[in-house]
């Protein structure tokens, strides 16, 4: 079966999962036989990378020192 | 007379006697009812003994009781190999596939007149439990033009990803949960069957 890789990105892969259309659906089996293993072609799909940590323009500003203490110290 | 000197225990052969046993389920009607049981009476209490068995409320019929298995019903899709303690849930059609690891695709196929109910809640959201890992499914509304027995043409489907569980390999219980609006619960834990995790051997447990 093929095996999907989100790399803990659960918003993308519930995205990705809005976006596949479920297959196979007329008479249900226990196998999914559109998700079976085309032998030549890989069994792993990235589906989503990992999340970069946010980091917003607004904040550069702010010097890495905390507001209780004093650089001139 | 009893010889017992304890004065809580000295009525208990009579409680032995009179103890009436109610049938589990009255699907008359829905909610709760206070059947007028054939009481022992006051004179026959003792500290000895639980309340409830004095106060019997018993609960009948209701949405989620139509909602659990039915012993005996017909599970369509999956095989035996699926069941466990309690009946699959009379909102499954059956599920797919029964065995496999971390990243498969899942899919629930869902029947029955709550699932439209459920559709109409504002902010529906549907969770799968893999033995206590939680994953949110995505929900579909589809056509066939294959009718089948229970669910006709229609197709409502479930998709989630397997998620990492406590075992790599072995059978873990699967449970449908339905919240609506701020994470209200509608439904919780409807039991579905079992799942069979086994090892890919070709990808890392840690990716998942």
């Amino acid at each position: 079966m093929k095996t999907y890789e989100y790399n803990g990105n659960t918003v993308a892969m519930l995205q990705w999962l809005e976006g596949k259309l479920p297959q196979d659906i007329h008479e249900p089996s226990p196998i999914n036989r559109a998700e079976l293993c085309d032998p030549n072609s890989d069994q792993t799909i990235v589906i989503a990378m990992k999340e970069a940590p946010l980091q917003l323009p607004q904040f550069a500003q702010y010097s890495d020192f905390s507001q209780g203490i004093s650089p001139m110290q | 007379m009893s010889d017992d000197p304890n004065p809580l225990h000295r009525n208990s052969h009579l409680h032995q006697q009179s103890l009436t046993v109610a049938p589990l389920y009255q699907y008359a009607s829905p909610g709760y009812d206070v059947r007028d049981y054939e009481s022992p009476g006051p004179r026959f209490q003792d500290a000895a003994t639980p309340r409830s068995m004095h106060t019997p409320v018993q609960r009948l019929g209701t949405s989620k009781d139509m909602m659990l298995g039915t012993p005996g019903r017909q599970t369509h899709m999956n095989t035996p190999l699926v069941s466990g303690p309690y009946p699959m849930s009379n909102v499954i059609y059956g599920y797919r596939p029964e065995s496999g690891w971390p990243g498969v695709l899942f899919q629930v196929f869902m029947q029955g007149p709550f699932i439209q109910n459920w559709q109409r809640l504002k902010e529906v959201e549907y969770w799968i439990t893999f033995e206590g890992q939680e994953v949110k499914a995505v929900f579909y509304e589809l056509d066939s033009q294959i009718p089948l027995p229970d669910i006709g043409t229609k197709r409502f489907v479930l998709q989630c990803i397997i998620p990492q569980a406590n075992t790599e390999m072995g059978r873990v219980p699967v449970t449908l949960s339905v919240q609506g609006l701020g994470g209200k619960s509608v439904v919780q834990s409807l039991f579905m069957g079992y799942f069979h995790y086994k090892p890919n051997g070709l990808v890392p447990p840690k990716l998942f």
